[in-house]
Parts: structure tokens; C-alpha cells; sequence
């Protein structure tokens, strides 16, 4: 370690952030334990770890969220006790949270100095002042974006570069990222990759919580591990593999492998034929066999979501028919899918997936024809059912009455999941499946997705991660401006393919 | 490491219990202080008069809660009410046919413009409070219009339509027995039925009750009419009381209604709401008024005392929803 007197001359390194023994308590649950961490001065520093492992907790301490129970925090070299964000936020650090906070009917450049507007006179807005300050701030990050534009007609990914100029604006010193590309396309994350190297340049530090792996290798100096609430280790990310990281967060050997073909494909059980919807795809025709994992790559914003939504009838297409078994699908009907024995999974679990008020086991037996509103309840199949699908998919919940809103993101997402799986159905269409979720849930639900398939169900699934596609699919499909632009198998796929057709080069 | 040690399992579950039924815990407190301080409060007769009191906004508030579970709400009812009094007295039920005429058509008409809510609310996914609030203008202009803006009266009314309000069996007055028929019946229908978990996915989560099959239009129709026929029983059974009425009567029932709902812990945005405890806050305002009565309070304090309870209940259930988070 560094002792208090310089080295030859060379300035000291004292870390920026320390955490000393912290440890965090909720109700019965340790939720932190005796965790020590060191982020040094303008390094890019990865947090990972399973949901559930601590990082939230943490991170929420040194914004001024949650105070420790035990364990010191310094800042600066300065030992810190904070009872507010607003006093970390003035001491230098940032937090730039998943849900984005940026206030959709402002513009850009009052989002950016939010809080902090340039005045003149008596309290006015100084509005010239404020436009060149906001045109500086983000031409630091390389980016010029129309000042004047509600921030909330801007894409996610640029809303995200609002909110990094927001804690430039604010001279942060520290700037805590959780998630930052977990809602953006491939090409959006690269771009974040580059501002915050910039961001390094500018004698920022950055820590950052993440679940993609790839991201921790792109970006990262170091990389610190949580689980079940104790650090695992911290390591220079040089000095790592991929497995080998995968093997701390997980504390076992998680090795997946593409699935060996399934061999002959089945009868065709979905037909999709020139369907169409204004705006968002137009001709896209397909066939799903019985038994097959069709995987839609494409940039986000390409129609992937659209199309399969239009297919199950969330959304009514325009022209085009879908078919199942040879039977033709009325449109626009997400009841009349579900009886002609389509399951679909859409991209928000929260939002259009969830009951988050509801228990689990009501959740999982909720889809239904929704006839027969004065039927009562058949209380002990449905139990049944809950918990048959709760082992078979390795749900962690207390309970069966536990609500649903009190689960991790995966164990939510195998939720939804096991209520299509309750109801069998011939085609399951699953947009994102692992969006958000640890490494160790999305091995499970790859694993599952796979078991349906092989027990004879057609899976269509629409995934950013190129490397699921490749994993999981037996064909891929590849979306590109609203239309069907490539066709590959699944074995023969690599990704420099792929991803050239996606990007269209 | 995360698991929990059984004594602060065992609290918890008791703290659980403690939140979820807080409602009787305010009602037994409320009552043991009447009890203790006036002689007149624990009497048969006077428990007895506070549940036929109640009765009339306690069908309303059954009615309510249904729809503010799919996360609706319904301002109409009081106009509801009065339509379905008046029109039940304008059925002059002087004989048995126009009796069963003065019962049945009330309900009728009354189930009608719960329907127009639920259609228009339902189809249109129109903004639920301005829709009610809109259609209580509507209905009370339509029986001021149809009424000319007059008292209506029966005179000579048959003893079975006096029964309705008026009359005991085994010593227990018939709205009682009204308001615990509808009470349990809704609560079977909440709890027990497909059609309760329908109401509550779509009040919980309208996009994804859509997505996984549930016809959201149909149940937002069938919670505004059972909303609206609570309202047209209660209507009724005050025009058996009233048998004179001023065409204004139900002004204000819509929002005692609410103030037993939000007693009654129901979340405002839907999807969670309990129907044995929206007995339970009807039971708390008619306590609360029955006590201020014996106290000789004056009348319209009433209304001061009503408006402080629905603004500490919705602020306490605001409070117990952060710190849910």
C-alpha cells in the first residue's frame, strides 16, 4: 500500500471513494456485510454481481440515499455522513439512476442545468447564458443535440447523455452510473462507452453497475464483485476472463453452450404473411416449425418489438395474415391469440407484463379466456399449478402469497414465463427474455426456453444482445429499417455476419 | 445470510396482520371510546339504529369500491341515487304492481347510466372522474327536468314498500339485512371469482390484464353497473324512508361513499381495495356521526368531521404507500 509520504517524487494515490467495512441491515435481511471498496482517482470502476448481490444498496449509501449501519464512507480522504442526496450531490457525486430522471417536457438545456439555471437580475432565467453553457457542456462530451427540443421526444440514448451533462453541469466529481446501457441498442451503448471515456479524460471518475459482461470488458479498469451481500473480490479487468468473472459473481461454473440442433424441424405451426403496419415493418413473411427457437436480431428502433406484437395482436396490423396450425388468426385480438394457443412475453415486465400488487401465484395463473367471470376460483388447482411452475422454473420467492413487486428482476421475468408455460402453448414469443437479468437466471431462462422447445412449442424471441441470438437460436431472423433484410441458421451464424446484416453494411 | 430469524418472522407477520386490518383496530377504538364515555352508546337499540343509518351510503360505498378497484372512479352515484328515489316515488307503489314497478325500474334505469360509465369509460378509455362527474350534471339535470325542479311525494304506499326501509325481521331492520347481502355477495365476487381477479388485474395493470386475455372494456362495464345498481338499492330504500323528496337528495353521497373507501384502505390508483373493509370505514362514519349525535354536536359539524377523516385517511395511505418503497 501506499505509504504517506510520496514516492520519488510521484503524487500519492489516495482513492477518491472509500468504503470501509460497510455493513447494511432491512428488517431480517443482511443486506450488506463488512464490505470494503476502493475506487481511485479518475479510474472507470465495473460494480457486478447477481440481483439481489448488494449494488443497489450500496450505491444508494454514497449518494446520500441510505445511511450505513456500520463502516465508514470517505469521500476525498474525508470521512462522510451524509443524511440527503442534495449533500452529495454538492460534495461531487453524481448518480445517473436506470429510470431516467430527466423532465420530459423541458428542454435540453434547462434538463441539463436543471436546478442550477444561469439568472440575471432579480431571479430571472438568463436564457442566452443558459443555451451557450448547455451547448459547452455537451460539446465536452462530444455531442451536439437541439437545445431547444423537449428532452422527452429525444431517443433513450440521448436522454442518457442529458443526464451525463447534467452531472457535468453540476462539476461532479464522482459519477455513479447504474445500468447505463440496459435499455439501449448495441450501437447507443458504444456511444456511452466513448463519453465515458471522454468523461475519464476530463479527470472524472466513473463507477458503473452493470450485467452485461461484455460492457465490463470494453470499459472498465477494474472491476469489484459483489454476492449475497460480501465482496467477492476486486481485480484489474486485464487480468480476468470472461468465465472467470462469471465464476465470482456466480460462485460456480456457469458454462453455457449452444444446444445441439433438435434435429429435424416439425410441422410449421406459425405462418406469418405479409404483415404490415404503417409506420413500423411492412412485408414480413415467416414460418415457425414445431420444436424451433426463431431468434429476430436488429438494432432497436428496427420493428422487431412491432412485428411480434402485431402477431399476437397487441398491436392491429394493417395488412397481412398470421396463421396458426393452418388456421388464420383474426388481428388485432390478443384474446382470440391466446386461445389459438399463443403465449407472448412483451419487452416491460413491469409495465405490461406484471401484477405487481398481486401475489405470485395469481400472477402465473392469471392468462385465462376470460370468460366465465362468475366461475369461482378454483383455489386448489390453481395452487397446484403456482407451485408446480414456481419449481420447475426455480422461482426464489417466500411464498407463494409473496407479491411480485418484491422479487428480483429475474425471478420476475421466469414469473412471467410460467404463466405461459401453465397454459401450454404452440407458439411463446418472448421479447427481451434476459433484458436487466444476472448472469446466473438468464443461464436458467436460456435453459428453459430451450426444454420448451425441445417438448415441441415454437419460440419466436426478439433479443438486443447478439450473443443470446447466436446462443439460442436455431434461425435467425434479421430486421433492419422495418423489414426482414437476412436469413440465417443458427450454427453457421457468427456474430461478424450478424452483425453486418444488422447494421447493413 | 438473507434468511430471516423465526422471532422477526413472527413480527412481521404480526405487523402484517396489523397493517392490513388496521380498519377494525380504528372501528373497536372508536367504539370503546364512546362506550367508556357515554352510557347511551352500547345499547342494542342505538348499535341498531347506527347500522340502519349507515346501510344507505354503506350500498352506495360496496358499489364504489368495485370500481375503484379496476382503478376507476365513480362520481355519479349520488346522482344515481336520487334518479332512482325519485323515480321509484313517481312510480306511486300504492299497489302491488306498481309496487314491484317502483322497484324494478329505478334499478333499471339506474343500471342504464351505469352502463353509459362503464361503455364510455370502458371502450373509449376516457378519463373516469371527469366521464362521472360529467354524467352526475347529466342525471340530475334529466330529474330536476322531470320533475320540475318539485318535491315528488306518495301518499298510501303499500307496507311491503314501506317494509323495505322500515321494517324488522327478528329485530333487525331490513336495509341492515340489504347492506350485509350486498357486502358479502361483492366480497364473494372479489374474492372468489374470476370476475375479482379480472377487476383487480385491470386496476392493477390495465395494458398487461389486455395482454394476457382479459376483455378490460367488458369488466370496467360490469363494475359501473354494479356500482350503479348499489346506488339504485340505496335510492330505493331512501325513498321508503323519505316518501317525500327533495329532487337534490343525493348531493354528497358520492363523496361519503369515498371517505368509507379510503377508510377502508382501498388504494386510490386501483388494482388493491377490500370490500370487508370498506364495511368496516362505513361502520367508522356512522360511528363517528352516531357519537356526535349523542354528544349533541350539531348537524353540520358532521360534514367538517366527514371532510377531516377523508383527508387523514388519504394522507395516511399515502404515507404507508412511500414507505412501501
Amino acid at each position: 500500500m501506499t505509504s504517506g509520504l510520496g514516492n520519488r517524487g510521484r503524487a500519492v494515490v489516495t482513492p477518491i471513494l472509500s468504503l470501509v467495512n460497510i455493513g447494511k441491515r432491512f428488517g431480517g435481511i443482511q443486506a450488506l456485510q463488512n464490505v470494503s471498496l476502493e475506487v481511485e482517482d479518475q479510474e472507470i470502476h465495473a460494480l457486478v454481481g447477481e440481483n439481489g448481490a448488494g449494488k443497489s444498496t450500496l450505491i444508494k449509501m454514497v449518494a446520500g440515499n441510505l445511511r450505513p449501519d456500520a463502516g465508514r464512507i470517505l469521500f476525498k480522504g474525508k470521512e462522510i455522513s451524509w443524511h440527503n442526496p442534495a449533500q452529495a450531490r454538492a460534495a461531487g457525486i453524481s448518480v445517473i439512476y436506470q429510470e431516467l430522471t430527466v423532465i420530459p417536457h423541458m428542454t435540453v438545456a434547462e434538463n441539463i442545468f436543471l436546478g442550477s439555471l444561469p439568472t440575471r437580475g432579480p431571479g430571472f432565467v438568463d436564457w442566452p447564458a443558459l443555451r451557450q453553457e448547455a451547448a459547452r457542456t455537451l460539446a465536452q462530451l462530444g455531442l451536439t443535440l437541439d437545445l431547444e427540443m423537449p428532452a422527452g421526444q429525444l431517443p433513450i440514448g440521448l436522454q442518457q447523455m442529458v443526464e451525463i451533462a447534467k452531472s457535468l453541469a453540476a462539476r461532479a466529481d464522482l459519477i455513479i452510473m447504474d445500468e447505463p446501457t440496459s435499455s439501449l441498442s448495441y450501437h447507443e451503448a458504444e456511444k456511452l462507452w466513448e463519453v465515458v471515456r471522454e468523461l475519464k479524460c476530463r479527470g472524472k471518475t466513473i463507477v458503473f453497475v452493470t450485467h452485461r459482461l461484455e460492457e465490463v470488458f470494453a470499459l472498465a479498469e477494474r472491476v469489484t464483485v459483489l454476492r449475497d451481500g460480501h465482496k467477492v473480490d476486486t481485480e484489474p479487468v486485464r487480468q480476468l476472463t470472461p468465465d472467470r468473472l462469471v465464476n465470482l459473481m456466480v460462485g460456480r461454473e456457469l458454462h453455457e453452450t449452444r444446444a445441439v440442433a433438435s434435429g429435424a424441424p416439425g410441422r410449421r405451426v406459425l405462418e406469418v404473411t405479409g404483415l404490415a403496419r404503417r409506420g413500423s415493418f411492412c412485408e414480413i413473411s415467416f414460418v415457425a416449425h414445431s420444436g424451433e427457437i426463431v431468434g429476430f436480431a436488429g438494432l432497436v428502433g428496427s420493428g422487431r418489438t412491432e412485428v411480434v406484437r402485431a402477431i399476437f395482436g397487441a398491436d392491429r396490423p394493417d395488412v397481412g395474415h398470421v396463421m396458426i396450425e393452418g388456421k388464420r388468426l383474426e388481428p388485432g385480438d390478443p384474446r382470440r391469440a391466446i386461445r389459438a394457443g399463443i403465449g407472448f412475453v412483451p419487452e416491460n415486465r413491469k409495465e405490461q407484463a406484471l401484477f405487481l400488487q398481486m401475489s405470485v401465484e395469481e400472477n402465473i395463473v392469471l392468462p385465462g379466456s376470460g370468460r366465465g367471470g362468475l366461475r369461482l376460483v378454483d383455489q386448489a388447482a390453481e395452487l397446484r399449478t403456482a407451485s408446480e411452475f414456481v419449481n420447475r422454473l426455480n422461482i426464489v420467492a417466500a411464498s407463494l402469497d409473496q407479491r411480485v413487486a418484491n422479487l428480483s428482476g429475474g425471478n420476475q421475468q421466469k414469473v412471467v414465463l410460467a404463466r405461459w408455460l401453465a397454459v401450454r402453448p404452440k407458439v411463446l414469443i418472448v421479447d427481451e427474455p434476459t433484458r436487466g437479468i444476472d448472469v446466473g437466471a438468464k443461464a436458467e431462462i436460456h435453459e428453459f426456453l430451450r426444454l420448451l422447445a425441445r417438448q415441441g412449442t415454437a419460440i419466436v424471441f426478439v433479443s438486443s444482445e447478439l450473443s443470446e441470438i447466436l446462443l439460442l437460436s436455431d434461425r435467425i431472423l434479421v430486421m433492419r429499417d422495418g423489414r426482414l433484410v437476412a436469413e440465417a441458421a443458427g450454427e453457421r451464424a457468427s456474430q461478424e455476419m450478424v452483425g453486418s446484416y444488422v447494421l447493413g453494411l | 445470510m438473507r434468511r430471516r430469524d423465526p422471532v422477526s418472522r413472527q413480527v412481521s407477520r404480526v405487523s402484517a396482520l396489523v397493517g392490513r386490518e388496521w380498519v377494525w383496530l380504528v372501528l373497536v377504538a372508536v367504539m370503546v371510546l364512546l362506550a367508556t364515555t357515554s352510557s347511551n352508546f352500547l345499547t342494542t337499540g342505538n348499535l341498531l339504529n347506527v347500522l340502519r343509518q349507515v346501510s344507505i351510503v354503506g350500498i352506495v360505498a360496496i358499489g364504489v369500491v368495485v370500481v375503484l378497484i379496476s382503478s376507476n372512479f365513480d362520481l355519479s352515484v349520488g346522482s344515481i341515487l336520487t334518479l332512482a328515489a325519485v323515480v321509484s316515488v313517481q312510480m306511486q307503489p300504492v299497489d302491488p304492481p306498481r309496487t314491484l314497478l317502483a322497484i324494478l325500474a329505478p334499478l333499471a334505469l339506474g343500471c342504464t347510466v351505469g352502463a353509459a360509465n362503464g361503455l364510455i369509460i370502458g371502450l373509449l378509455r376516457a378519463n373516469s372522474i371527469i366521464v362521472t362527474v360529467g354524467m352526475q350534471f347529466v342525471v340530475t339535470g334529466c330529474v330536476l327536468l322531470y320533475v320540475a325542479g318539485q318535491h315528488v311525494r306518495v301518499d298510501n304506499a303499500t307496507p311491503f314498500y314501506f317494509a323495505v326501509s322500515g321494517g324488522y325481521l327478528f329485530g333487525i331492520p331490513v336495509p341492515v339485512y340489504l347492506f350485509l347481502l350486498v357486502t358479502t355477495l361483492c366480497h364473494l365476487l372479489m374474492t372468489r371469482t374470476l370476475f375479482g381477479r379480472y377487476v383487480r388485474a385491470i386496476g392493477g395493470n390495465a395494458e398487461a390484464a389486455r395482454l394476457v386475455g382479459v376483455p378490460v372494456a367488458r369488466y370496467v362495464l360490469y363494475a359501473y353497473i354494479i356500482s350503479a345498481a348499489g346506488a339504485s338499492v340505496s335510492g330505493i330504500i331512501l325513498a321508503s324512508r323519505v316518501r317525500n323528496l327533495d329532487p337534490t337528495v343525493g348531493i354528497g353521497y358520492e363523496f361519503s361513499a369515498l371517505t368509507a373507501v379510503v377508510l377502508g384502505g382501498a388504494r386510490l390508483s386501483g388494482g388493491r381495495g377490500n370490500v370487508l373493509h370498506t364495511f368496516a370505514g362505513v361502520l367508522i362514519l356512522g360511528v363517528v356521526a352516531n357519537g356526535m349525535r349523542l354528544f349533541n354536536l350539531p348537524f353540520n359539524m358532521q360534514l367538517l368531521v366527514q371532510g377531516i377523516i377523508l383527508v387523514v385517511a388519504v394522507a395516511l395511505g399515502a404515507s404507508a404507500k412511500v414507505d412501501e418503497r
